[in-house]
């Protein structure tokens, strides 16, 4: 029990940058992407007898995308520019983008998140998301695009 | 999860490395601390606190089923058995003690049921 705790301490450790990450790209903002990041920590703990191996990091993005879909049951919080900037001083490059992903569809927003943001793979974001895998293909595909022509500037020459 | 990786998957472009600076910038502010702090916590001494005061009664509840036999008004068919057998054995005098100290250990077993449960 003590080795579990240990090394879950050194799991969120280790993972909590890109889930956080992820969680506040799916919330778009930063104070409700940690409080889903840390939820999903939290499941994720709870639930460890349930986890079947492989990736940590994958197991608790999905967790993370379900506490993020339970959060918009609850009553809806309007987004403003305000959570946008304030994430650990974001300025520039980071602004152009939290506010670039803002602007995607929701369901482009998370399989860019999950593929691009995250690292996963289009199958893994399929079952993420409980989505066909042409599906989310065509939303990363459609969210890059955007993103691409959002953040021109950025692109190298 | 599988480690499948398609090969025109996206991932090393400019905004591949837009969003790992992105998420090089969140710092372990204490998040990490917080979370193992809740984790630990919440082996979850209100979750406990509330199965257990709910399996308390519970088990009072049981227990105070023999002591009201006697008051159980006569019923009919089925029932009118279970209504008999009840008031017999209230009538048979327990001990208030023994029926309280069944109570508590019923609330206390459902309480450890409840604990080991949500650690699973």
């Amino acid at each position: 029990m003590a080795g579990d705790r240990a090394a879950f301490g050194q799991l969120v450790a280790r993972h909590q940058a890109s889930i956080r990450a992820l969680a506040r790209r799916l919330a778009r903002s930063a104070s409700d992407g940690d409080d889903i990041a840390q939820n999903a920590f939290l499941t994720a703990w709870r639930r460890r007898s349930t986890w079947r191996g492989g990736s940590f990091r994958g197991w608790v993005c999905m967790i993370a995308y379900r506490e993020f879909l339970a959060t918009r049951k609850g009553p809806r919080v309007e987004v403003t520019d305000e959570d946008h900037a304030g994430a650990d001083g974001e300025t520039g490059e980071r602004l152009d983008l939290t506010r670039a992903m803002a602007a995607l569809d929701e369901s482009e927003r998370a399989a860019v998140a999950l593929c691009i943001g995250a690292g996963l793979s289009h199958t893994e974001a399929a079952l993420v998301m409980e989505a066909p895998l042409g599906s989310v293909k065509s939303w990363v595909l459609r969210g890059r695009a955007k993103l691409q022509k959002a953040l021109a500037a950025y692109q190298p020459a | 999860m599988s480690d499948l990786r398609e090969p025109e998957e996206p991932g090393d472009d400019a905004l591949a490395r837009m969003f790992a600076a992105e998420e090089s910038a969140i710092r372990d502010d204490g998040f990490s601390r917080r979370v193992v702090a809740k984790a630990h916590d919440g082996i979850g001494w209100r979750r406990t606190a509330v199965y257990g005061a709910g399996m308390a009664g519970f088990g009072v509840a049981v227990a105070s089923i023999i002591d009201l036999a006697p008051h159980l008004p006569a019923m009919t068919g089925w029932f009118d058995g279970v209504s008999a057998e009840l008031r017999e054995v209230g009538q048979g005098g327990f001990d208030p003690m023994l029926i309280t100290v069944a109570a508590v250990i019923a609330g206390v077993s459902f309480t450890l049921v409840a604990v080991f449960a949500q650690e699973r």
